[in-house]
């Protein structure tokens, strides 16, 4: 058995693989303050699903922004490389990867055997984020979780300039005032969120077919803005949060393998 | 590249130190781009670069681009602008693209060294049209700028009076749909609008309105100037780095040998703070607040442009010692009317009139 | 005016020297040590100093008796001591705009809070940076300095060129004038001479650099070179410095002194000063040795003594950095061959509009030459929140990517 591990910046995730790499158990949670106390978490709910004891557990990777504070991981290995590979093994011909986390939004382009060739991540602010939808969903009062679906039923999108998002934040109180339609509104956000992936996508050249992972391709409303915007079709995994961990898991079974 | 039907093939300018005379005596129609055509910045260049250059890249790549422009002319102003010129080099394919190199300084060399500039700029723009650069046709062109220039001056004096308060909105909607038209056709309009005016009497009671400069770093669209006279402002002065340098100084030129006189009247221009002379302009503005004809001042301070930057410590420092009040208004993406702009611009006059 | 306190300077560079870390070379000693024997030279009053722009050829500077200091090297040296954060702090409080750059923000505070002197006068030039002329504007007002735009274009050709030496030449009438003396060429002549022992020792300990395996790491050079070098250029000192810094490498390979490469990188433009890890990280944990840096590279020619007007203005319009990005294409290309380079990283310092706005077409040019490329972004002075568990995940992908 291989354990992966995803300490983002707002949910911790793991994936359990066995030894012929299928996924056998999966446990997204909050990561809170404590990264260690959080990767305990969902690994013991994987092991619990799975009825195994840890020490059955031959190798973990431990990935994402708390990967170096998991002291029962064997490695660390970059989001990015987990990713790309957790991707390869959702959509098997993948070149590109958009992922949109947290506190992140990377586009990586994917060789054959799941090396990465190039990646491009946002800049510091969190535009382009999961932290931006999140904020935004405050402004304007509704369940983050609904805003994918509310998107859909925009006719006439909001045009939202600003690219910062403390800015946007007060245009969307602006947008409210002004009468703007609620689902036009996200509508408008979910085109700024991508109009910020089609820049880094340009950076590193469009390759296709594409993954879509993270917690914000759980927002259709933002996977279909790109979709348009790229004019290509933007494949969403069934669980797109979780493809980090699944990477990590399938990288600690190469690890091991290589390693006999 | 479609060639137009009616009247000469324009050339897209993209900063006003590029003479729009040499522009039109070598048989093209000079199109001088605001920004304001683009919807909204390229998103690939970084956001550390101004919002005028990377609109102008989106407008770049639209169509209307595309089928209205047979060139391009883009000083090495500053570097964003050089970064646009990069942009061009790599993504645009106009049959005429050219990097027009200005000076920073007003001295007798640096005219010389542009003089050349220009000389060979009108020579490479007359060879598309299979002409001879022809200098008459240049002083000519030069009269018919001047005509506007002169035109112009005579309504900021008129604006500067007061009584009129929607008179600024007026001259820059007409400038800001210049760059689409002919200039003869201008300069009618702009006589058209003296003689309205000259045949009627300010009016007297709103002349209690705030007298306002609005300075910047922007084409300043017409839309803002608007919504200050509707708050119950009335713009009397307008200083902004593209405004001035194109419209008001009349040039001083040879009929034999047009250039130099051409190449000194745009180094000597309004400067913008790329020019070493830029402190000397700031001096005069400080001068003009301190004699009164100011009660505000609104400055608007494109986001990203570092030359203006430099002198907001400045005009803070200068508007704390004349005790006129000054309002720094930072300007993203073409949020001329946007609401957050406008409570700024409403609370700015609320507190000029106590 | 608040006293300088040279006591400040003698415990971070003496510090600094004792510590030299895992990386020191005995030039950064030397470097250290000149700069702070001008500093109190200054402050004493028997120097005169300018501030003056990276490309402004101090030779002729030097021939007038005059030390020229970089104000992006103050800025530097003070973030380096910790103090970025707390200065720019202050400029925000001076109404200074976060859209200027850091160097030049921390450096006005330099002045404004009494850490340096007030320079004699201040001598910008463009090629580089919009900044640095305007920030000498404005502080040359404010403190009633004179003030010298040497203005350049952005080509190369003849006419810039000629355009080029008219200007030097009155910003030799200039420094006449701000020093009472007459210009001497026999003076300028010794600086140039000076100034070409430097640029040989430089090239040699730059060709050295492109041994197999090497022998120092980059972050030694990275720390000392770029305005540092090019500000004191024509002095003897700097000549002595850098053979000495030649002779540290030709003796480390003799010895066969070679450190651990994981991968050959080649560094552009900054990186974040405030940061004694930062490097040390990159080298060290992950193996990615900085083999060369764009700012160590010496682009200009021998200039000749006889007729150095010419030779110092081509060595300005020549920098691979002045004008449009094709020219840094050209060279950093070239670099990436003579060091035989395995990835490239690029830290945009986003205070600079003039090298972070041409990073997209140089990345696709080194991709396309079959180099990995990274970029990082951030501000390299700025020590209050820097985003250094993303440059680390980007710089560990990075090192994975290119095993």
């Amino acid at each position: 058995m291989y354990l992966g591990i995803d300490i983002g910046s707002i949910t911790a995730k793991a994936v359990l693989v066995d030894d012929s790499g299928q996924m056998i158990a999966s446990s997204v949670s909050k990561s809170g303050f404590d990264h260690n106390q959080a990767a305990q978490t969902v690994a013991d709910d994987v092991t619990q699903q799975a009825a195994i004891d840890m020490d059955k557990i031959n190798t973990i990777v431990a990935t994402g922004y708390g990967r170096n504070n998991i002291p029962f991981a064997s490695r660390a290995i970059t989001e990015i490389t987990c990713h790309a590979r957790g991707a390869l093994h959702e959509l098997p011909d993948c070149r590109m990867v958009v992922d949109i986390g947290g506190q992140d939004s990377k586009v990586i382009l994917v060789g054959p055997s799941g090396r990465v060739i190039d990646f491009c991540m946002n800049d510091r602010c969190a535009a382009g984020t999961g932290r931006f939808l999140e904020v935004m969903a405050n402004s304007l009062q509704i369940p983050l979780d609904e805003m994918g679906p509310l998107a859909m039923t925009a006719d006439n999108p909001a045009s939202i300039s600003n690219v910062c998002t403390v800015f946007a934040e007060s245009e969307v109180i602006s947008l409210i005032s002004a009468g703007k339609k609620r689902e036009d509104i996200i509508r408008g956000l979910c085109r700024s969120i991508s109009e910020r992936v089609n820049s880094m996508v340009t950076r590193v050249g469009l390759d296709q077919p594409i993954a879509m992972t993270g917690g914000v391709a759980l927002n259709k409303g933002v996977a279909m803005e790109l979709e348009q915007m790229l004019g290509v079709t933007i494949n969403v995994p069934s669980s797109p949060q979780i493809i980090g961990a699944l990477g990590a898991a399938l990288l600690a079974k190469e690890e091991a393998d290589k390693n006999g | 590249m479609a060639e137009q039907s009616a009247g000469p093939a324009a050339i897209g300018v993209f900063c006003s130190y590029v003479p729009l005379e040499l522009i039109e005596a070598t048989g093209f129609r000079p199109q001088l781009i605001t920004g304001l055509e683009a919807e909204r910045s390229d998103p690939r260049l970084p956001a550390n670069l101004c919002s005028y250059v990377r609109r102008c890249a989106t407008f770049l790549d639209s169509q209307v681009a595309q089928q209205e422009l047979s060139g391009l002319i883009v000083t090495d102003s500053c570097f964003p602008m050089l970064r646009l010129w990069d942009n061009i080099q790599e993504r645009a394919n106009f049959p005429f693209q050219y990097l027009l190199k200005v000076p920073r300084l007003n001295s007798q060399s640096a005219i010389d060294f542009f003089g050349r500039e220009l000389e060979q700029l009108a020579e490479d723009l007359s060879l598309i049209n299979g002409i001879a650069f022809d200098k008459e046709k240049l002083y000519s062109a030069i009269e018919l700028y001047n005509h506007f220039r002169s035109l112009n001056q005579r309504l900021l004096k008129i604006i500067m009076v007061g009584g009129r308060p929607q008179l600024a909105a007026r001259l820059t909607g007409l400038h800001a749909s210049a760059s689409l038209q002919n200039r003869r056709e201008l300069n009618l309009q702009l006589e058209n609008l003296l003689a309205e005016i000259e045949g009627s009497e300010p009016d007297v009671s709103k002349a209690q309105r705030p007298r306002l400069l609005v300075a910047g770093s922007h084409f300043i669209d017409h839309k803002l100037m608007s919504t200050l006279a509707d708050l119950g402002g009335e713009v009397v002065g307008v200083d902004s780095c593209l405004y001035d340098r194109i419209d008001t100084d009349l040039i001083k030129a040879d009929k034999n040998d047009p250039i130099p006189g051409l190449a000194a009247g745009y180094l000597y221009k309004t400067p913008c703070p790329r020019m070493r002379a830029n402190r000397e302009h700031l001096f005069q503005i400080g001068s003009q607040t301190d004699n009164g004809d100011y009660d505000g001042i609104i400055f608007l301070q494109m986001k990203s442009c570092a030359l203006h930057s430099y002198n907001l410590p400045v005009w803070r420092n200068m508007m704390h010692e004349t005790g006129v009040p000054l309002l720094i208004l930072e300007i993203e993406d073409g949020e001329w009317a946007s609401p957050r702009t406008v409570t700024r611009l409403e609370a700015f006059l609320e507190s000029l009139r106590g | 005016m608040k006293k300088v306190d040279i006591d400040f300077y003698k415990r971070i560079l003496i510090f600094g020297h004792k510590f030299k870390g895992y990386a020191g070379l005995e030039i950064n000693g030397a470097l250290a040590g000149m700069q702070l024997d001008h500093l109190e030279q200054e402050v004493s009053g028997e120097l005169s100093v300018v501030w003056s722009s990276p490309l402004v050829p101090s030779e002729i500077l030097t021939s007038f008796g005059v030390d020229s200091v970089t104000p992006e090297t103050v800025a530097a040296f003070l973030a380096s001591a910790g103090k970025g954060g707390e200065l720019l702090l202050g400029s925000e409080a001076n109404f200074h705009s976060g859209d200027c750059c850091s160097f030049q923000r921390i450096a006005i505070m330099a002045l404004e809070t009494g850490l340096v002197p007030v320079p004699q006068a201040f001598i910008a030039t463009v090629p580089i940076c919009d900044d640095n002329p305007r920030m000498s504007d404005f502080l040359s007002q404010k403190y009633d300095r004179e003030y010298f735009l040497l203005d350049v274009p952005a080509t190369r050709d003849q006419a810039a060129v000629d355009y080029t030496v008219g200007q030097l030449r009155e910003l030799i009438s200039f420094l006449e004038k701000l020093t009472g003396q007459a210009f001497d060429p026999e003076r300028l002549t010794t600086a140039i001479k000076e100034s070409n022992r430097t640029r040989f020792h430089w090239q040699k300990a730059n060709k050295l650099r492109q041994t197999e395996a090497p022998v120092i790491y980059g972050v030694a050079p990275l720390r000392m070179t770029g305005g540092l070098l090019l500000q004191k250029l024509g002095s003897p000192e700097l000549s002595e410095a850098m053979a000495g810094y030649e002779n540290e490498l030709s003796g480390r390979i003799r010895t066969k002194e070679f450190l651990p490469c994981r991968h050959r990188l080649l560094w552009l433009h900054l990186f974040p000063l405030f940061d004694n890890k930062f490097m040390q990280f990159i080298e060290v944990e992950l193996g990615m040795m900085v083999v060369f840096e764009e700012s160590s590279h010496v682009w200009w020619e021998e200039i000749d003594p006889i007729d150095p007007l010419s030779g110092l203005a081509r060595r300005i319009l020549d920098a691979p950095l002045a004008g449009t990005v094709e020219r840094r294409i050209d060279t950093v290309l070239k670099m990436i061959k003579d060091y035989d380079i395995d990835g490239v990283v690029n830290f945009s310092h986003v205070g600079c509009k003039s090298l972070t706005g041409g990073v997209l077409f140089l990345a696709s040019a080194i991709k396309k030459a079959g180099v990995p490329f990274l970029e990082l972004s951030g501000d390299c002075l700025d020590n209050r929140s820097p985003a250094t568990a993303q440059w680390r995940s980007r710089l560990e992908a990075f090192a994975e990517m290119l095993d």
